[in-house]
């Protein structure tokens, strides 16, 4: 115990940075599970796939549209950054929405058991992932032969920023690409919340989430509120794919929304699901509990330290920390 | 026989105004007519009776009351009592016997590749798990998404008590003058061990959790075979760590006469010896499924909080369902450690109980015969698309999502489910279980 | 009961068309047997069990590919008295997908051998049914140590061993890189974990000071929060026992973060994919191997392969080689009477287990002979363990142990 916290101490303000940074990209995600949850009281475990489909598409529009192949600044970076961002927010907006078309749709039309929900989720999620290792290039469906998309082995993605140290606070170096994840979740978030709490969309998604039944009597069409949140939730998995592959460097694969979309997951529920503010916050303490565990514990005990934390949690506040928001 | 006291009393009035009549034995027609008022008073009787439980409905009036109404001798009825057992019987034997279609017969290779005994063994441990996951999702209405943390349980207690641990780890230390563990007598008790920690092990994860509601359920418990399986990676000292646990010894049974050796994975044997726990256990199931505890589930499923008020021990009952299908985890995972006979952690991976899960709500929740064949169903499917290595998964993921459109309730929906779910459009839910619990009995 | 009758009526139909259709098939199999007696070659079966898809699937190809080329040639070869027909045995490296596999190689009445498994975690999975089965199965890349203590007998294997890897490495990090602290860390896999407690143990012998000892949960995408514990620690070189894309994500995030410390890790992580992965960060990355990437057997790889090739090809020649090995005992035991496939399984151990130092079977690689426990024996162990460090993007080998005097 007390080597845990002579290491945390050392280590202190390198573990909350890193800890911030992968925080608020599980927050992002979790936002997607935590929407969906509300209205639906479904738990969309092809998210991770939303989430994946923006990696790729971060590959292509790195790689292949602006040809990037060294780090470049100013003016131009700006342009390649937003012009890569949005097709990735809406690659992964349009793949929810189909999701919620193909998958869920039917299913919700027949009035089927919740879990029915989920193994379809399930069956959906494998079906893409499967569908992008099958896309190399050398396999048919039928008779049409699949394009080269992703394959099975992961793909470098080029960046187009080059880490640089902005800013150095009690010793631990915070880079450019840090502060851009957290700069852009943090508006990403604000201009989320708004929407919610401020506009007439956002009143139709918090009225489907109270009382689907009432709020269809009173002229909320679901159907369209419930395709927006899929919507909004894949825009944010998105914009969490871009971030995550320019922030980590890591290349593109098909299993990648697997790890952030099960701990995104938990961040939901550790803040309360269906709770857009507990998404934040759950995704947050996530971040820095995980990044706390690896000098206290060693970085084998990561995923256990966190599970472990989430049951504490959930014992002492069964909703969540900020309780949840659906209709019970 | 409650219905007879309003006629003990009125007897005697009848019986002195008739006094003075001459006929002093009634004849047969004033019996039977004697009879019918006797027992239309009694249906009336349990009419209210039943009309008073069941809830105040008109559709009350049309319940057949079986107890008086007294229907003819049923014949299906009665020959069911041992053609039922008996085709059962039948068809255990044929499909314990599926393995032998090869041997005596040129079949397809298709159809080779998915009678193969090992293939057919993976098919009754799937059903086996099923069977469990069956109480907890189908029956009791928990979500678990960590079943195979009590298949791991059960595999590691199994393998641990044989004492494979030790040799393995003696080997990796690089001794080779130790020798492997044999098979003993009273290895037999590992069986029950694996139940008995896999049960623990059920509680102990439940007796938190359980008041959670069902979604906060699924990532707890998937969180729970997380850590199952990252601590049998960690703790390499007890579980072997990462190189897992080799050498675990073959099953035996030798005195009495007998001297049945189990051999290395591809054995029939281990397959009868599944079929023998997966019809052990669809007796044990079925029972509990009409016993009292089956009728609590229903209710705890349907309406928590009516049935709390109805006096059903609501956490009780919910552990009693966890407890049931982690021993089934827990011995389904020990005869996988002895077949194999290799464990170690990734084998544990999260994707097997999604495949669990799915074996229960594609076959049906709820329905035996569904667990079953959803497990050969998720078995049998990847193996006959081998040659389509690539598409496997593919083919698979997209299955699930066709099932799921078109047959929501899976392919064989449980009876009593689909007559809830048809009862759930009406708003009387006390009347709907009420209806569901009478039929069984 | 009506319908269970006609449920019972079907199913005989069933029975009887499926007796038919036995017949039937069973006729034409023997049929189709005779047209393949026309030529004198006995039809044998070689089965390649190893990750052939899945994320390990690089380090598993190469050797796929060396070996189906080498059978291709002795096919073509009109000395050869047999005819080999290579099937994949896909596992994706995970030994629960292993018993599948196995049964279809056990069930086949062809099979002579097998090339494989590639990884020693499947080899625990298969070994015991293999050898109860008298299938030789000859691998060319499951390095764990232990596996030659289990006394199978139809076992070989065609590398070095662990033990030795991870004890030059320690060796290699102790004299070349000369290290102030060195951290040792490790995927907690089968593989990894014992290779870098090897090469820890063996660098504190050998005067290095270790700054730590750690696993990591393999298959994560961000290990900000290990560079930080591994900064923290102070050590200038890091030895990683795992697997390549890990290796490569750490690797660029730890350059990414400013930690500018010499890096090496095993063959687990020397493939194409861990360049690719790690980009310009790989500069300056030490690996070691038992297997050479430089030997003249590269040119005739890449030349035949063509566009499929792999840029690290990794175990490749050692794959030809066991290939060829097989090839050599399937020559032998025909050429010593033997007719169906058990006698044959029978020569080619007899055959792998009569090769010795002095009468060895020279492969493209190296000159194979078996040990008592079946491992490699070789006059000099040093020059089985290879040096590379990139340069350029591009594995530049620094030669073996031998030659570096370790």
């Amino acid at each position: 115990m007390g080597h845990c916290v002579s290491s945390i101490v050392a280590e202190f303000w390198d573990q909350t940075r890193n800890g911030l940074t992968l925080g608020a990209i599980y927050a992002m995600i979790a936002l997607g599970y935590t929407m969906v949850y509300g209205v639906l009281q479904l738990i969309n475990f092809a998210h991770s796939e939303v989430f994946m489909v923006s990696t790729v598409v971060t590959l292509y529009a790195f790689r292949d549209w602006f040809n990037v192949h060294n780090p470049i600044t100013g003016p131009g970076l700006i342009v390649v950054l937003i012009g890569a961002l949005i097709p990735c927010m809406l690659a992964s907006g349009l793949l929810a929405i189909a999701l919620e078309r193909f998958a869920y749709r039917p299913l919700r039309k027949r009035g089927a058991p919740r879990l029915s929900f989920l193994i379809s989720a399930i069956g959906a999620s494998l079906f893409l992932q499967y569908l992008f290792v099958l896309m190399d290039g050398h396999h048919y469906l039928f008779i049409f032969r699949l394009p080269n998309i992703l394959g099975p082995s992961p793909q470098p993605v080029p960046s187009p920023m080059a880490t640089s140290t902005v800013f150095t606070l009690f010793g631990t170096a915070v880079s450019n690409k840090r502060v851009l994840v957290l700069v852009v979740a943090l508006l990403m978030l604000f201009v989320l919340d708004i929407v919610v709490t401020r506009t007439k969309m956002g009143r139709g998604i918090r009225s489907v989430a109270q009382d689907a039944e009432t709020a269809s009597m009173m002229g909320v069409n679901i159907d369209r509120v419930i395709v927006t949140t899929f919507f909004i939730g894949g825009i944010m998995a998105g914009a969490a794919g871009l971030l995550y592959i320019l922030v980590l460097g890591v290349p593109t694969y098909w299993f990648i929304g697997f790890i952030p979309g099960i701990k995104a997951f938990t961040a939901a529920v550790l803040g309360g699901i269906g709770n857009i503010r507990g998404a934040v916050l759950g995704g947050l303490l996530l971040g820095m509990v995980e990044a706390y565990s690896v000098p206290c514990f060693g970085a084998q005990w990561t995923t256990i330290t966190a599970f472990v934390v989430l049951v504490l949690v959930l014992m002492v506040r069964p909703t969540g920390i900020l309780g949840e928001e659906v209709a019970a | 026989m409650s219905e007879e006291g309003p006629n003990q009393e009125q007897e005697p009035t009848e019986v002195s105004v008739r006094q003075t009549t001459p006929r002093a034995q009634p004849n047969r027609w004033t019996l039977m007519r004697r009879d019918w008022r006797d027992r239309r008073l009694a249906f009336l009787d349990l009419r209210k009776a039943t009309y008073r439980a069941a809830g105040a409905t008109v559709r009350g009036w049309f319940q057949p009351v079986r107890q008086v109404a007294q229907p003819p001798r049923d014949w299906i009825k009665e020959r069911r009592r041992w053609t039922y057992p008996l085709l059962g019987a039948l068809l255990v034997i044929a499909v314990g016997a599926l393995p032998y279609l090869g041997t005596y017969y040129v079949i397809p290779l298709w159809l080779q590749r998915i009678t193969d005994a090992s293939v057919l063994a993976r098919v009754a441990l799937f059903s086996l798990f099923a069977l469990g996951l069956n109480v907890v999702v189908g029956f009791a209405g928990l979500l678990d998404l960590g079943y195979v943390a009590f298949w791991a349980l059960g595999s590691y207690t199994a393998a641990i008590l044989t004492g494979a641990r030790t040799y393995s780890l003696a080997l990796q230390g690089g001794n080779t003058h130790v020798t492997a563990p044999v098979w003993n007598e009273w290895m037999w008790l590992i069986f029950p061990a694996a139940l008995v920690v896999a049960v623990i092990a059920g509680i102990v994860l439940g007796s938190p959790t359980l008041r959670l509601r069902v979604d906060y359920l699924a990532i707890v418990t998937l969180g729970f075979g997380e850590i199952v399986r990252e601590l049998a990676n960690n703790m390499d000292s007890f579980t072997g760590g990462p190189r897992g646990i080799t050498s675990i010894p073959h099953p035996a049974i030798q005195g009495f006469g007998l001297d049945i050796v189990w051999g290395t994975f591809l054995d029939i044997k281990y397959y009868w010896l599944l079929l023998v726990l997966v019809v052990f256990w669809v007796i044990a199931i079925r029972l509990l499924d009409d016993s009292r505890i089956g009728r609590a589930w229903v209710a705890i499923r349907e309406d928590e909080v009516a049935a709390a008020s109805m006096g059903v021990p609501i956490v009780r009952m919910k552990l009693a369902a966890f407890a049931i299908g982690a021993c089934t985890g827990g011995v389904g995972g020990a005869v996988y450690a002895l077949q194999v006979p290799f464990i170690n952690p990734p084998t544990f991976a999260l994707i097997q109980s999604i495949l669990i899960l799915s074996c229960v709500v594609i076959g049906g929740m709820g329905s035996i015969r569904g667990a079953i064949f959803g497990a050969a169903a998720i078995v049998l499917l990847p193996e006959l698309f081998r040659g389509f290595l690539d598409y496997r998964f593919f083919v698979f993921g997209a299955a699930i999502v066709i099932v799921m459109i078109f047959r929501p309730q899976g392919i064989f929906p449980s009876k009593r489910r689909t007559a809830e779910l048809l009862g759930a459009q009406h708003d009387d839910q006390l009347y709907d279980a009420a209806r569901a619990g009478g039929s069984t009995t | 009961m009506k319908r269970s009758k006609s449920v019972g009526f079907v199913a005989l139909l069933a029975a009887v068309a499926l007796l038919a259709a036995g017949c039937a098939t069973k006729n034409n199999s023997t049929s189709g047997g005779g047209g393949g007696g026309s030529g004198s070659k006995p039809e044998v079966t070689l089965y390649f069990q190893g990750a052939l898809t899945g994320p390990y699937n690089y380090l598993i190809i190469p050797s796929y590919q060396a070996a189906q080329l080498h059978i291709n040639e002795l096919n073509a070869s009109s000395s050869f008295p047999a005819h080999i027909t290579l099937k994949q045995g896909d596992t994706q490296g995970n030994p629960d997908q292993a018993p599948q596999v196995v049964q279809e190689v056990v069930g086949d009445d062809t099979t002579v051998g097998v090339i494989g498994p590639g990884f020693s975690g499947e080899s625990e999975a298969s070994g015991d049914t293999y050898n109860q089965a008298q299938i030789p199965f000859l691998t060319p890349s499951a390095t764990e140590t232990a596996l030659d203590a289990k006394g199978w007998s139809y076992w070989y294997r065609a590398v070095g061993p662990d033990s030795g890897q991870g004890g030059f490495a320690g060796k290699f990090i102790a004299k070349v890189l000369k290290p102030s602290k060195l951290f040792v860390f490790h995927d907690k896999s089968a593989y990894g974990q014992p290779l870098a407690t090897t090469v820890r143990d063996t660098a504190k012998k050998a005067g290095v000071t270790i700054a730590g000892f750690e696993g990591i949960e393999s298959g994560a995408d961000d290990y900000s929060a290990l560079i930080s514990d591994i900064k923290a620690s102070g050590a200038d070189a890091a030895f990683f026992g795992g697997y390549d894309a890990d290796f490569g994500k750490i690797v660029k995030q730890a350059k990414d973060s400013g930690l500018n410390i010499k890096f090496m890790s095993g063959d687990g992580s020397l493939s194409s994919s861990f360049l690719k992965i790690a980009g310009s960060a790989a500069e300056g990355t030490y690996l070691t191997a038992p297997t050479n990437l430089s030997g003249s057997f590269v040119q005739k790889y890449n030349s035949s392969i063509g566009s499929k090739a792999s840029s690290v090809p990794v175990y490749a020649a050692e794959g030809y080689d066991v290939a060829g090995l097989f090839g050599a005992g399937i020559k032998a035991a025909v050429d010593g009477g033997a007719k169906d496939p058990a006698a044959i399984r029978a020569g080619v151990q007899k055959y792998l287990s009569g090769l010795t130092t002095s009468n060895a079977y020279h492969g493209v690689a190296k000159d194979y002979a078996f040990d008592s426990k079946h491992e490699i024996s070789s006059t000099s162990p040093a020059g089985l363990y290879y040096y590379y460090v990139v340069k350029n993007g591009q594995m530049k080998p620094l030669g073996n142990a031998e030659a570096l005097k370790l």
